[in-house]
């Protein structure tokens, strides 16, 4: 029994799962919905496994191959990793869920779990990868897959969105391994653990990073690089948006985290401001971009835009005393993210179908129409703004003390506008829904599923603001180089 | 002499090439014909540091630079049978708000 | 320097200037054909390089798949989108109208060629920088590989490096091929073929050619453990056979029953996992494989390998899901 329980804990099911499955999809079509969900439950279950053995156990290393580095791959999962593959499988759930009977009219199912599955694996894969050369495989796997799951909805509109996105994506992982080769060039190392003890503060080195750097920010649409990112997320299946605002950009960004955290060779702090003024130009701009939207989705993928400001707020922090605060902050933003915006974009799959359409000021009768929508509409959307009680709430506030604690009040400023301004299109969207308009004639069902998915995603959202503190627990398993980096006065 | 840095240095440049041109020029085909250029620059960067080694070549940059360039027409396949369904739906081989330039 | 040393750097310099120059003829040239045309022959001169800079595997591959397919690829699209004519050829798309959106009327600028040289000249002298900083001699891991490789009886350690050391790598690039024909496959069918494609020259040259590079295809796959070859260079081989098949009028897969093709792609892959879950079952890591049976599984991954490799690029040339799959995606099935 124990000895299951390690096998099954190993960090490579956590890729080889969902990759069987995609493939098994791909050779069975006609029963890819059952090929999914197995594949769905088996890869939650292993997910759920090394997320236990890694909080009882600590870091886990696993020699693919069994050679190990230099050699060889190691995968690496500490907390971090563990905190981003739980955050993959909770959103991962709800898609699931939504998908089972989102595509089931549409020709295109079958593709849409393969797909989604390579996603998936490929996500997991990026989490527990230790070596800078695989993390750009599957840098590619996670972006190609996104790009033809966007795709999926056809149309000029997707057709367009996907192919700027495939373009841009391409030019980011380029510049990604073009640091790569730099690094190896210096070092002759890929592990990245190696990599950080053996890092240098000289020419070829920053030069690498600012390669890496240019790229994953490109790939996380970071404003001003965050120009593919509307029609993209904006025009493909709401199940699809899900995954892209909820996971995708994220995984860049974790890349961006553990370079920033193992790779650094010195703190300096103009990197680290030139980011966070960045954020805060994606915050106003996103925010204010939502604001102005007509549809639905086009307002969520701005406000994707915004909330990715957030995330890169975390670098001016991290290198003060409020730095593990700041860290917890920007963990918890981006789960909160996750499961708010893929409950958000799921709720405007489902008012596309209700309507017909997502065009924001014609929303009205929605809270009586579709309750279940509407109620997890409402709960998404208090933990976007950063409302009480949410996980939104706990992340926004720990970004603010850490921005108190090290005399960066600007910080907080931005943070507060940024609200502000969330709360503006929220309620938008909310009080128009609220407000009993005249509701068009063509209204289609939607199924019970879908609603729950959405349901469930924005609990999970709401629910989170009771979890920081495992969650900083599980945070400091292994965290990256304490001593040097992050923790010290 | 070792011509490593040469070759180094050409990569450098093909990058550069690549690089403008996957900006500026808005034809699909131009664009996804920069991209492969400026892959082709960085494989050319990774092989050339390879040469370094005294006596033989260093065989992992080899292989991932394999890797590279698999990846890369995986990519460039995929590129190009969505910029056909892209000009199929819009009419034009460009994006929204790029021209053609020059077929 | 002796009289061999001045050719060869003399090789080296004109090579090194020659390939800049190509690469702005095929980015730049007006003429989009004859940017094709720069664009293949720069593979050419890539592969050139490689064999000046001791890599003979990469030159395979890139001959192989980064000038001869890519070109293939380049000039069947640029051919397609020629016959492309907004307003006749447009289809309506066939999913629900609530799932699909006209394109954007307000979109991007193009960046303007100032800000754009401007950034490109940034990477250049911050890459130059770095490359001239570089020592001018490093081992990198070439000791540690040639220190493990008797061990395995693969005498081609590039072959070593792929599919053994980083086998997890190669894992997920054959994924990465897979999702490409699943990407593919789920844009919409394949588009006619030009009918007037085949002279009977080409049909005889296939029908002299074919055998051989079959022939070929399997002496790179058997060698590759000891020589410069593998599974991708062989499949690529097979997967180039294909092609020039498809141009000769015979399209190798159509006739292949739906569920024919889809195993041949996803053979590969599977095999490889399966080989890896099975070394956990005999308690090892994920794709260890034993001493004594390394080279033979390593064979045995190839071979599948360069099937699914072969017919996954044959599927990538023809565009679309071929018209003979009853995989489902026909309407009303789902």
């Amino acid at each position: 029994m124990i000895a299951l329980a390690v096998a099954v804990s190993c960090p490579i099911w956590a890729i080889v799962v969902p990759l069987v499955g995609a493939a098994l999809t791909m050779l069975w079509p006609r029963r890819a919905t059952f090929v999914g969900a197995a594949a769905t439950l088996t890869t939650l279950a292993v997910v759920t496994a090394l997320t236990a053995r890694i909080a009882q156990t600590g870091v886990q290393r696993y020699a693919v191959g069994g050679w190990g580095a230099p050699l060889g791959i190691d995968l690496y999962a500490d907390g971090l990793s563990a905190i981003l593959l739980a955050i993959t499988a909770a959103v991962a759930a709800g898609v699931s869920l939504y998908g089972l009977r989102y595509f089931r009219a549409v020709s295109v199912l079958a593709y849409f779990w393969t797909l989604w599955l390579f996603v998936w694996a490929a996500l997991n894969a990026l989490f527990l990868s230790g070596d800078i050369f695989n993390l750009y495989v599957t840098l590619e796997l996670v972006g190609l897959s996104a790009v033809a799951l966007v795709a999926l909805a056809g149309g000029g509109a997707a057709l367009t969105g996907a192919l700027r996105y495939l373009l841009v994506s391409l030019v980011g992982s380029a510049s990604y391994l073009l640091g790569v080769a730099l690094l190896y060039g210096q070092y002759a190392v890929l592990d990245i653990a190696s990599l950080g003890a053996q890092v240098q503060p000289d020419t070829v080195t920053w030069v690498a990073m600012a390669a890496m750097f240019a790229g994953l920010m490109l790939k996380t649409a970071l404003f001003p690089l965050h120009f593919w990112l509307p029609a993209a997320h904006g025009a493909a299946p709401a199940p699809v948006s899900a995954v892209l605002s909820g996971l995708v950009v994220k995984a860049s960004f974790y890349i961006l985290v553990r370079l920033w955290l193992q790779l650094f060779p010195i703190a300096v702090p103009a990197p680290g401001q030139l980011l966070g003024a960045l954020g805060a130009a994606a915050i106003l701009w996103g925010s204010i971009q939502a604001l102005r939207q007509e549809r639905l989705k086009m307002l969520l993928a701005y406000s994707t835009v915004a909330q990715i400001g957030y995330l890169f707020l975390v670098f001016p922090l991290a290198d003060t005393v409020a730095a593990q605060t700041a860290w917890l902050g920007v963990l918890m933003f981006i789960a909160s993210h996750a499961l708010a915006k893929s409950a958000l974009f799921l709720c405007a799959g489902n008012i596309l179908r209700y309507y017909g359409h997502d065009r924001v000021h014609k929303l009205g009768g929605a809270a009586r129409g579709e309750p279940v929508t509407f109620f997890a509409l409402g709960l998404a959307g208090v933990s976007l703004i950063g409302l009480p009680p949410s996980g939104g709430f706990i992340a926004k506030w720990l970004l603010i003390e850490a921005a108190m604690a090290s005399g960066q009040w600007w910080w907080v400023l931005v943070m507060v506008t940024g609200a502000f301004l969330a709360a503006t299109y929220v309620f938008r969207v909310l009080g128009d829904g609220l407000i009993s308009g005249t509701v068009s004639a063509r209204r289609q069902v939607v199924a019970p599923g879908m609603a729950g998915a959405a349901l469930l995603l924005a609990l999970g959202a709401t629910v989170l603001g009771f979890l920081a503190v495992p969650m900083d627990e599980l945070r400091q398993i292994g965290w990256p180089l304490v001593a040097v980096r992050g923790g010290q006065p | 002499m070792n011509p490593f840095l040469g070759y180094a240095l050409s990569g450098v440049l093909l990058i550069g090439i690549g690089l403008y041109g996957a900006i500026v020029y808005g034809h699909l085909l131009r664009k996804i014909i920069a991209l492969n250029v400026m892959s082709g620059g960085i494989f050319l960067v990774f092989i050339a540091l390879a040469r370094r080694a005294p006596g033989v070549a260093d065989p992992v940059p080899h292989a991932m630079v394999i890797t590279g360039i698999v990846v890369a027409v995986c990519a460039s396949a995929v590129a190009l049978v969505l910029s056909v369904r892209v000009a199929v739906e819009t009419g034009q081989a460009a994006l929204p708000g790029d021209h053609e330039d020059r077929a | 320097m002796d009289a061999l040393g001045l050719v060869n750097a003399a090789f080296d310099l004109v090579v090194i200037v020659l390939l800049p120059a190509v690469a702005l003829g095929a980015v730049m040239s007006a003429d989009l054909f004859k940017a094709i045309i720069l664009f293949i022959t720069l593979g050419l001169l890539l592969a050139l390089t490689w064999v000046r800079l001791a890599a003979p595997d990469v030159a395979l591959a890139e001959a192989a798949i980064g000038s001869g397919l890519m070109g293939a690829l380049l000039l069947s699209a640029r051919e397609r989108l020629a016959r492309t004519r907004p307003g006749r050829d447009r289809r309506t798309s066939h999913y629900p109208r609530w799932m699909t959106h006209p394109p954007p009327r307000r979109s991007h600028r193009a960046v303007s060629p100032w800000a754009a040289s401007g950034l490109v000249l940034i990477a250049v002298a911050g890459l130059t920088a770095a490359v001239v900083t570089l020592p001018h001699e490093a081992a990198g891991l070439a000791p540690e590989v040639a220190r493990q490789t008797p061990q395995r009886d693969l005498a081609n350690q590039v072959t070593f490096v792929l599919l053994d050391a980083r086998g997890y790598d190669t894992l997920l690039e054959i994924g990465v091929l897979l999702l490409a024909v699943a990407a593919v496959w789920s844009l919409g069918e394949a588009p006619e073929p030009p009918q007037n494609a085949a002279g009977p020259m080409l049909q005889g040259f296939v029908g002299t050619v074919g055998p051989i590079m079959v022939l070929v295809a399997g002496y790179l796959l058997w060698a590759g453990t000891d020589a410069p070859g593998g599974a991708f260079q062989a499949g690529v081989m097979l997967g180039a056979l294909g092609v020039l098949l498809s141009l000769a009028g015979r399209h190798p897969l159509a006739r292949l029953p739906g569920w024919a093709l889809r195993l041949a792609v996803v053979s590969g892959p599977m095999l490889f996992l399966a080989v890896g879950v099975t070394m956990i079952g005999l308690g090892r890591h994920f794709l260890e494989y034993p001493q004594a049976h390394a080279k033979a599984l390593i064979l045995l991954i190839e071979a599948t390998a360069m099937i699914s490799i072969g017919v996954i690029l044959v599927s990538l040339y023809a565009g679309g899901r071929p018209l003979s799959d009853e995989s489902g995606t026909r309407k009303g099935r789902l």
